[in-house]
C-alpha cells in the first residue's frame, strides 16, 4: 500500500513537471513564454532538440577491445565524453554526457554501479545490468517513474521491438512495478533453439541417415563409437560429450543437453506453468524420470562420454578438436567454437546442425530466454527524465535511418567499437539475427542489392562470399569466414526452415528465499541427477530427491515464485 | 660526554638512528592499517542484513541471525566436517612427509644428487592449481597412468575424481605431492644446525644410523616441528579453495564441498554479502583461538613460542 501511494504521488509530481516542460523551477521563472514553449516542445518530442545543451551525468560503458583499436583512425583522440556517439547525440538532441564513472562493460562496470549505489550518489541516467539491482533501486525509491516518459516518447521501433517478444515475454513486464514502468529495458536477442551438431564427414563415411528422433540419434552415436569413424583402427571415439552441469542456462550453455530432456516434455531448471496455472520447478516434475531413464541407458551403453562428470569445458573442446568425438549439442553460433574451427582447418571436418532430438510433434522443444539484457534508469528527482528515452530512440531508430555525415561517423565507429552509445541500450526485435540472415541471403541470391545491407550485415555478406570463393577454388577458407558462413547462413537457415516449439518460462528472476537457499538446492539437484545418470543410484532415487528438495526450501520458493508472478 | 648525551636523548625520545628505522617502518604500517585494519570495519556486515544501497550505516542490524541461518543450513554440518577432515589430513601429512623427506635427503652423501633432488621436488610448488588441475585430472582419468596400472593388474578402472570414496584421498595426496619439497626447506635448514659432535659421540658409543636418527635428529627437529604445527593450525579451516574448486564436480559434493567453495557459491552466485562476511569472521575467530592455544602449548612443550 505504502509503495502504491508513493508511486501515485510520484506520478502526480511527474505530471506536474511534464506540464511545466522543463522541470527545474528557477530557470523557468526567468524565461519568456517563447523560451518555455521551445523547452516544452523539445521535451515532448521523441527527437526534439533542446534550445540549450542539457548536461546529464551518467556512467559510461567501454566495450573491452582496448584503446589501440582507435589508434591511427581519425578518432584516436576521442574520449568517453567526446566521441562519435556523444557528438551525434549533441547534434540531434543537444544533450551532453558528463561521466561520473567510466568502466569496461561487465563486472568492472557493475562494480562501479554498486559503488555508486552504496555511496547513495547515482548519476542522472545510467545503465544497470541486472534485475536485482533494479529491484533494489525501486524498493529504496532511488529512481524515477518512467511511465509517462515511455508512453509519450517511445518511438515505433522501440515499441514494436518490445512487442516482438510476445505478450508473455515482453521486456516491459519486467520493469513494471505496481503498474508503473520504472526503467527502459535493453533487449536481449533470442538465440533460438539448440541443435545437435554432427561431423557430416563421419556420417557420410559410415553411410548414416540424418537423425531426428531420440532413437535415430542413438543409432548415430552407436555407429560413432563402434564403427571407427576416424579410421585410426582403434575404438577410441566418444559418443556424445556432455557438460558436467548437464543442463541449464539455455541456450548459452554449449555442450549442455537440455534438448534430450525437453524431448520428453521435461524442462529442468525452468519455472514452468502446470495445467492448473501454477508455476512449478521443471527439475522436479515427473517427466524428468523418463529423460533420466534414457540418460542412464545411454551412459551405461557408452553413448554418452563416460567421464563427463569430471571434464571441464576446455577438456570437452579438446576432445572435439582432437577428433575424438563428433557429436555435441550447441547453439547456432557454435561454429565460432574452436572445436569446429580447428577441425575444419586440420581434419577436413564438416560440421552440420541437425534438428534432433525432436519431441513427439517432430520439432525440437526449446525454451525462450530472457527478453531483456539490462536497464536504463533515471535518478529520482532528475529534471529531464525524458532524455533517457530520447537517447534510446536515437540509438534504436533515428541513427539507423539517418544518412547524414554525422551518422556515417557512427557506422565507422561500429567496427572499432571502443566507445559505444552512452546508456549502452539498444532496442531491437527479438528475431534480429534471423532478419539479418534473410537480408544477406537476399543479396546472395541476387534478389536485393548490396546497398540494402546495414554495416553489420555487409560484414556477414563479405565473409560468406569469401568462404564460398575459397571452397569453390578447393581451398580452406579463413576460419573467421568459416564461422560466419556456417553459423549465419547454414545454421540460421535451418533455424528458419525448421522452427522449434518454444516454452516461455513463467519466471526468470530470484526470490528472497532463493537468495539464501538456492545454493543448497542446486547442490541437492546436481548431486541427484548425476548419480542417477552414472548409475550410482537407482532411478527411484529421483523421488527421494524431489522430497528432499521440497523439504530443504523448495516448497517455500515455489510459493514465493507464484506470489511474485501474481503481483 | 658522548655517552651522557646519548642517555639524555633517549630519555626524551628516540635516537636519530631509531627515528630513521621507525620512519622506514612507517609505509608498512600505513599499508597494514589501510588494508588490514580499515577493512575490519566491514566485518560489521556479519551482524547486518547488508544492502549496498543503504550502506554499512543504513543497513538493518539483525544480531546473530546470519549465524543462526548458517548453522541451520541442511549441508552446513557436512561442509564443516569435510573442511576439517581435509585440512587436518593435510596438516598432519604436510609435516610428516617433509620431515621424513628432509631426513632421508640429508643422508645422501653425493652433493649433486642431493641438490638435483631438492630442486626437482620444489618445482610443483610454483605452479598454480589452475594449471595443475588439468594435469591431475588427466593423471587420474580413465585413460590415465593410474588406471593403466590398475588394469595391468586386472583391476576395474576407477574414476578417482568422480568417486566419493577416493576424492579426498586424491585431494590430500596431490596437495602433499605439490608442497612437500618446499615445506622440507625449513627442516633441511634445521638439520644443518645440529652439532656434528653429537653424531660422532653417538657413533663412538656404538649407535647405528637409525639409532642416531631417532635419538639425535628427531629430537633436534622437534622445536621446528612444533613451531610449524602451531603456525599451520591457524589454517585448519582452510582446506584449499583453489585446489578443490578446480577439481571437484557435483557428484562428489558430499565429500568435497568445503566452507570456502560453499560460501563462494552462496556469495558470488547469490550475492549474499552478509552471509559471506559472517562465515569469514567465524573462520578468523576460530583460527585466532587455535593459534593462541597452539602457541601456549608450544611454549609449554619446547619452552619457546612465536610470541
Amino acid at each position: 500500500m505504502k509503495r502504491k501511494s508513493l508511486s501515485l504521488l510520484l506520478a502526480a509530481a511527474m505530471a506536474a513537471t511534464m506540464l511545466a516542460g522543463c522541470g527545474s523551477k528557477d530557470p523557468m521563472a526567468n524565461m519568456s513564454d517563447e523560451e518555455k514553449a521551445a523547452w516544452e516542445a523539445a521535451a515532448n518530442d521523441p527527437y526534439g532538440k533542446y534550445p540549450e545543451t542539457v548536461v546529464y551525468t551518467t556512467g559510461y560503458n567501454l566495450t573491452n577491445q582496448g584503446a589501440d583499436t582507435l589508434a591511427g583512425t581519425p578518432y584516436e583522440n576521442d574520449t568517453p565524453s567526446d566521441n562519435a556517439y556523444t557528438r551525434y547525440l549533441k547534434e540531434v538532441l543537444n544533450v551532453q554526457n558528463e561521466n561520473e564513472f567510466e568502466a569496461i562493460t561487465g563486472p568492472d562496470y557493475d562494480q562501479k554501479v554498486s559503488m555508486a549505489i552504496a555511496s547513495q550518489d547515482i548519476p542522472d541516467i545510467m545503465y544497470i545490468s541486472d534485475y536485482g539491482t533494479l529491484v533494489e533501486l525501486v524498493e529504496n525509491d532511488l529512481i524515477e517513474d518512467l511511465t509517462d516518459v515511455y508512453n509519450n516518447l517511445a518511438c515505433e521501433t522501440v515499441k514494436s521491438s518490445y512487442a516482438s517478444y510476445g505478450e508473455d515475454n515482453n521486456p516491459l513486464n519486467t520493469v513494471t512495478f505496481d503498474g508503473r514502468i520504472m526503467a527502459i529495458p535493453k533487449t536481449q536477442l533470442s538465440d533460438g533453439q539448440d541443435f545437435l551438431w554432427l561431423r557430416k564427414d563421419w556420417m557420410d563415411k559410415l553411410e548414416l541417415e540424418m537423425p531426428s528422433t531420440l532413437d535415430e540419434m542413438a543409432d548415430v552415436l552407436r555407429a560413432f563409437i563402434s564403427q571407427d569413424p576416424d579410421g585410426n583402427g582403434q575404438a577410441d571415439t566418444i559418443g556424445l560429450v556432455v557438460h558436467n552441469e548437464v543442463y541449464g542456462s539455455y541456450p548459452n550453455n554449449t555442450f549442455a543437453v537440455d534438448n534430450i530432456f525437453t524431448a520428453f516434455g521435461a524442462y529442468p531448471t525452468v519455472w514452468m506453468t502446470d495445467e492448473s496455472g501454477n508455476a512449478v520447478y521443471g527439475s522436479v516434475q515427473p517427466e524428468m524420470k523418463d529423460a533420466l531413464q534414457l540418460m542412464r541407458d545411454w551412459y551405461a551403453e557408452g553413448l554418452l562420454d563416460r567421464e563427463f562428470t569430471t571434464r571441464t569445458y576446455d577438456d570437452i573442446v579438446a576432445l572435439l578438436s582432437s577428433g575424438q568425438c563428433g557429436a555435441y549439442i550447441g547453439p547456432w553460433w557454435s561454429p565460432f567454437n574452436p572445436a569446429q574451427t580447428s577441425t575444419y582447418a586440420s581434419q577436413d571436418a564438416e560440421w552440420i546442425n541437425v534438428s534432433a532430438p525432436t519431441g513427439p510433434d517432430g520439432k525440437i522443444n526449446a525454451i525462450n530466454t530472457k527478453s531483456y539484457g539490462g536497464f536504463v534508469v533515471v535518478r529520482k528527482g532528475y529534471e529531464h527524465p525524458e532524455i533517457a528515452m530520447k537517447i534510446v530512440n536515437v540509438n534504436s531508430e533515428y541513427s539507423m535511418q539517418d544518412k547524414s555525415d554525422a551518422a556515417k561517423e557512427i557506422l565507422e565507429n561500429q567496427s572499432i567499437a571502443y566507445f559505444n552509445w552512452p546508456l549502452y541500450c539498444q532496442v531491437q526485435p527479438g528475431n534480429n539475427a534471423e532478419l539479418m540472415t534473410q537480408h544477406v541471403e537476399a543479396v546472395m541470391n541476387g534478389s536485393a542489392d548490396v546497398s540494402t545491407l546495414s554495416t553489420e550485415e555487409l560484414g556477414y555478406y563479405e565473409s560468406a562470399v569469401r568462404y564460398q570463393d575459397a571452397e569453390a577454388a578447393g581451398q580452406k577458407a579463413d576460419s573467421a569466414d568459416y564461422s560466419q558462413y556456417v553459423s549465419r547462413i547454414v545454421a540460421m537457415n535451418r533455424m528458419i526452415d525448421e522452427p522449434a516449439s518454444f516454452l516461455t518460462p513463467a519466471f526468470f528472476e530470484t526470490t528472497d528465499t532463493m537468495k539464501t537457499r538456492w545454493a543448497s538446492l542446486e547442490k541437492i539437484e546436481m548431486q541427484a541427477i548425476l548419480k542417477i545418470i552414472v548409475g550410482e543410484e537407482d532411478l527411484d532415487y529421483f523421488d527421494q530427491f524431489v522430497s528432499e528438495w521440497t523439504g530443504a526450501g523448495g516448497d517455500i520458493i515455489t510459493e514465493e515464485v507464484n506470489e511474485a508472478i501474481r503481483q | 660526554m658522548k655517552a651522557k648525551t646519548e642517555t639524555a636523548v633517549r630519555r626524551h625520545g628516540l635516537t636519530k638512528e631509531e627515528k630513521t628505522f621507525h620512519l622506514m617502518l612507517l609505509p608498512g604500517m600505513v599499508i597494514l592499517f589501510i588494508f588490514v585494519f580499515v577493512p575490519l570495519v566491514g566485518s560489521l556486515m556479519a551482524f547486518q542484513n547488508y544492502i549496498p544501497a543503504r550502506g554499512l550505516l543504513g543497513s538493518e542490524w539483525i544480531g546473530l541471525e546470519n549465524y543462526e541461518f548458517i548453522f541451520s543450513l541442511p549441508d552446513g554440518r557436512q561442509v564443516f566436517f569435510n573442511t576439517l577432515i581435509i585440512a587436518f589430513a593435510k596438516l598432519v601429512l604436510n609435516i610428516f612427509v617433509p620431515v621424513t623427506f628432509a631426513i632421508l635427503l640429508n643422508e645422501i652423501r653425493v652433493k649433486v644428487f642431493k641438490r638435483t633432488f631438492q630442486t626437482i621436488v620444489y618445482l610443483p610448488h610454483f605452479l598454480s592449481w589452475v594449471v595443475l588441475a588439468t594435469v591431475v585430472t588427466n593423471m587420474f582419468s580413465l585413460g590415465g597412468p593410474f588406471n593403466a596400472v590398475i588394469s595391468l593388474f586386472g583391476g576395474e578402472p576407477i574414476q578417482f575424481l568422480a568417486d566419493n570414496r577416493w576424492f579426498r584421498t586424491v585431494i590430500v595426496g596431490t596437495d602433499i605431492w605439490k608442497e612437500f619439497g618446499y615445506n622440507s626447506v625449513v627442516y633441511l635448514a634445521a638439520l644443518t644446525g645440529i652439532d656434528p659432535g653429537l653424531y660422532e659421540a653417538a657413533s663412538i658409543d656404538g649407535a647405528g644410523r637409525f639409532k642416531q636418527t631417532m635419538h639425535i635428529t628427531v629430537p633436534a627437529l622437534l622445536p621446528t616441528v612444533v613451531l610449524m604445527t602451531a603456525l599451520n593450525l591457524g589454517n585448519i579451516l582452510n582446506a584449499g579453495f583453489d585446489q578443490i574448486f578446480n577439481l571437484y564436480n557435483p557428484i562428489v559434493y558430499e565429500t568435497a564441498d568445503i566452507i570456502d567453495t560453499y560460501v563462494y557459491r552462496i556469495g558470488m552466485v547469490e550475492r549474499q554479502y552478509s552471509i559471506g562476511a559472517a562465515v569469514g569472521l567465524l573462520k578468523s575467530v576460530i583460527s585466532f583461538i587455535l593459534i593462541l592455544g597452539a602457541n601456549k602449548t608450544a611454549k609449554k612443550i619446547t619452552g619457546s613460542g612465536i610470541f
